[in-house]
């Protein structure tokens, strides 16, 4: 082999070395820039995480105080007024006074069970002492006494509370999404169901009124109106589930999926 | 191989006329596929009737020197327009240098119809160097943009490879050819080879330019 086909073939070597030494390189740094990226978005999704834990946390803990403002303070105020009134002797008083005193009396009852209504809707009282499933069954079945909606629980009784806090979430969940439903949806069938499956709790809200589809919600819940939908997105993300609202033939459909810890899981 | 010079092209241009492209920023790359593809077609059928041709038109040199041009030309603007926010100021004074040296090389020196080995050195060293340019930015960029997914990553391996398989190919083409003919035809074989790799990441990279709902 002659002195230049050597030195070509010499040549070709050294610069394909090069070529993939650079080319290695450039993969390498790549991947490397890859990694830190993946590593601050995790840190960056971890502290938005804590934010809104706190945020839910807070805002129950506050739910908490109000409550037990209304129930202790103005709920036993409230006792006294209705004490008081009923120490006015209305044998004595005209007949006027006495139509006065006996509505008095009537809108000062309907005050207490309204003050203790909201003060047990925003305690988590039921949910602590019976379960989510009880609290749920309450719930719904206070909330729809008295309307048109006819409504179902099904509820698996399998399901055994091993985080309070995450009941309170998706207590909070059902809750606002019910008044929702009650308040826009001009439903008349309402079903709720739960379903244990391994580690996740599967609910499913199904109603035959008007609802939202997914795009819907993801549009709502960035609006300054949709202050209740972006409270469910947070505390969704807090319990690190899922959320899906989808549209069937017969009506609306919220699934909800949440990973949970029990004893009979496998 | 002597057809493989045209057909090597027909992938990216197969490639472009499947893949719709996503944006305008590969354009420079189409234009060298295409010119790329008349040039070296010419090039072959001088080759292929050689003995039926007048003889002052048996000369496919000039078609050589023409896409070793046209390949510096389009491959740098290609890299220019895809790193334009970090101050080309380099790729052009070196590209102005090429174009210097190329005004003075054909109105001082050999005729365009000539093979000329300085020619295919200066293509060899300038888009070597703009190669290394672009892969040592890539290593500096600290935007979002991953550069082993992006097609300018792909053309630019391509022409790196082709390069720097090239440069000593073109450098003692002439030598070698004198002393070994076969080891000169088997070294021509080899560029050829290296030019079908060129031209299959050339048409990765316009894959994975397509828009995406294709």
């Amino acid at each position: 082999m002659s002195d230049v086909s050597t030195i070509v073939i010499v040549g070709i070597a050294v610069m394909l070395l090069m070529v993939v030494s650079i080319l290695l390189a450039v993969i390498y740094n790549q991947r490397k820039k890859d990694q830190h990226r993946k590593a601050v978005e995790q840190l960056r999704e971890q502290q938005q995480n804590q934010l809104i834990e706190a945020a839910v946390r807070s805002e129950e803990l506050e739910r908490h105080r109000i409550a037990e403002t209304l129930h202790d303070e103005v709920g036993a105020i409230l006792s006294s007024a209705k004490l008081h009134l009923l120490g006015i002797k209305s044998e004595v008083l005209d007949e006027r006074d006495q139509k006065l005193h006996e509505k008095g009396r009537e809108l000062l009852n309907e005050v207490i069970q309204k003050v203790r209504g909201i003060s047990h809707n925003l305690h988590s009282n039921i949910l602590k002492e019976f379960g989510l499933n009880e609290a749920i069954r309450h719930f719904v079945k206070k909330v729809t006494q008295g309307t048109m909606l006819q409504a179902t629980t099904a509820l698996d009784d399998n399901y055994q509370t091993e985080n309070a806090e995450n009941d309170i979430s998706i207590y909070r969940m059902v809750q606002e999404l019910m008044n929702n439903i009650l308040k826009y949806a001009n439903a008349t069938e309402f079903l709720i169901s739960s379903t244990l499956e391994g580690n996740e709790l599967n609910l499913v809200l199904f109603h035959n009124g008007d609802g939202l589809t997914q795009e819907q919600f993801e549009e709502l819940r960035f609006r300054k109106e949709g202050l209740g939908l972006k409270n469910i997105q947070n505390r969704i993300i807090l319990l690190k589930g899922t959320i899906h609202f989808t549209q069937g033939g017969e009506g609306y459909r919220i699934n909800i999926h949440v990973p949970v810890k029990t004893n009979n899981a496998a | 191989m002597t057809w493989s010079e045209v057909w090597a092209l027909l992938i990216p241009l197969i490639f472009f006329l499947i893949y719709k492209q996503k944006d305008n920023t590969t354009r420079p790359i189409i234009y060298y596929i295409f010119i790329g593809l008349i040039l070296n077609l010419l090039a072959t059928l001088v080759i292929v009737f050689f003995f039926k041709l007048p003889e002052h038109l048996r000369n496919n040199t000039i078609f050589y020197n023409l896409h070793s041009i046209a390949r510096v030309s389009f491959f740098s603007w290609y890299i220019i327009t895809i790193r334009k926010y970090y101050r080309p100021q380099l790729y052009k004074i070196l590209l102005a240098a090429y174009f210097v040296f190329l005004a003075f090389n054909f109105i001082f020196n050999d005729s365009i119809t000539v093979y000329n080995n300085d020619l295919a050195t200066a293509e060899t060293i300038t888009l070597l160097v703009l190669c290394i340019f672009f892969f040592l930015r890539s290593i500096q960029d600290d935007s979002e943009v991953n550069w082993l997914k992006h097609p300018a990553f792909l053309f630019c391996a391509g022409i790196f490879l082709y390069e720097s398989v090239s440069f000593f190919i073109n450098l003692f083409f002439y030598k070698m050819a004198e002393k070994n003919l076969s080891f000169g035809s088997l070294m021509l074989d080899i560029q050829n080879l290296i030019f079908l790799i060129l031209c299959l990441m050339i048409s990765m990279g316009l894959y994975s330019n397509r828009t995406k709902n294709e």
